[in-house]
């Protein structure tokens, strides 16, 4: 009896050790998300992803019931070119780190935005969390 | 000999900050005609003397730079008050086939009413294009992001350009070209300088 109980806290301490030393679930957090759009309805949202895990996760996929189309894109300049490149392979989130989704940098596209005003759902989907859904204010993105 | 040194260094540094700051030789803007949407009337650069003229070319579909653009040429008039009557802010769509003279006058009203939208049609928009050394490059949306089954994807197109602002004084010269990043005080100061031109 006392062997197997022995036996049993021996396979629990070992189940712990194994939990402590292999690396945490990346643990993310949506902050302020806000789309922004013009009058076409074309849209763009930002936000900021962030990481308080041990692990990275990434950003690769968006879709929402509100909108037509939706990318990852990435605003790039060079000299006064600016292009904004679609990223199918999404965007990183580093472990204890943040993705910030802000105006002329990394960004979520959004086409077919019907209105302003309220709020719209965004799905955003991760590697290893999963999906995450926010509602996002819709906001004119003109000065 | 030491303050000829001085003021020769100084002469350089001053001339190389105003290149730095995105001045050109001066030299007769090139030729820009169009459809004025604000006044639905033609619309010819040349015409414009006496006034001084800022312009940008862009989209209204244009999400995440231009409205900056437009953030800083408000601030701008903001900054010169009443001294701001002699300027005009002229935004050139990329886009005339999405951006239709009305479609492009109700998006300028609704950015600024001082400000005024240059229809040009395709065929006599690329050799401005050329002029004005802007590069446009349309981006046809990305196969792999998602898009809802019912509805067309080849209208949700994005265009690539060459942002920032072209100034042209009274004279009708083209005087400096700067990018999108440039400060709201670099751009009124670069502004300001035009105005205190005499004609």
């Amino acid at each position: 009896m006392n062997v197997r109980v022995a036996t049993i806290c021996l396979a629990l301490a070992a189940s712990a050790c194994s939990r402590a030393s292999s690396p945490s679930s990346p643990h993310l957090r949506i902050e302020e998300p806000i789309v922004l759009r013009v009058p076409s309805g074309a849209a763009a949202l930002y936000a900021r992803v962030v990481n308080e895990g041990d692990s990275p996760d990434r950003l690769d996929g968006v879709n929402s019931s509100m909108a037509s189309a939706a990318e990852l894109h990435e605003t790039v300049r060079a000299g006064t070119f600016v292009s904004m490149s679609p990223v199918p392979g999404g965007f990183l989130v580093a472990p204890h780190g943040t993705l910030s989704l802000e105006r002329s940098g990394k960004h979520v596209m959004l086409f077919g935005v019907a209105r302003e005003g309220g709020t719209m759902p965004v799905s955003l989907h991760f590697v290893a969390s999963g999906t995450i859904d926010v509602q996002a204010p819709v906001r004119s993105a003109l000065p | 000999m030491n303050l000829t040194v001085a003021l020769s260094s100084i002469a350089l540094v001053s001339t190389s900050c105003a290149r730095d700051a995105g001045w050109l030789d001066a030299a007769p803007a090139p030729p820009l005609e169009g459809l004025a949407v604000r006044t639905h009337e033609p619309y010819r650069l040349q015409d414009q003397r006496g006034q001084v003229v800022l312009l940008s070319f862009g989209y209204t579909s244009c999400v995440d730079v231009c409205p900056t653009t437009f953030a800083k040429a408000k601030a701008v008039f903001q900054h010169l008050g009443g001294s701001g009557s002699d300027l005009q802010f002229v935004y050139v769509t990329v886009d005339p086939e999405r951006d239709t003279p009305e479609a492009l006058g109700n998006f300028m009203a609704r950015v600024d009413p001082r400000f005024d939208g240059l229809y040009v049609d395709r065929p006599r928009l690329a050799p401005i294009l050329d002029a004005y050394h802007v590069t446009v490059r349309k981006r046809l949306p990305d196969p792999t992001g998602y898009r809802r089954r019912d509805v067309d994807p080849r209208g949700f197109y994005s265009i690539d350009h060459t942002a920032g602002f072209w100034g042209i004084d009274r004279r009708g010269q083209l005087r400096f070209q700067i990018g999108p990043e440039t400060g709201d005080a670099a751009l009124s100061a670069l502004i300001q300088r035009l105005l205190s031109e005499a004609p």
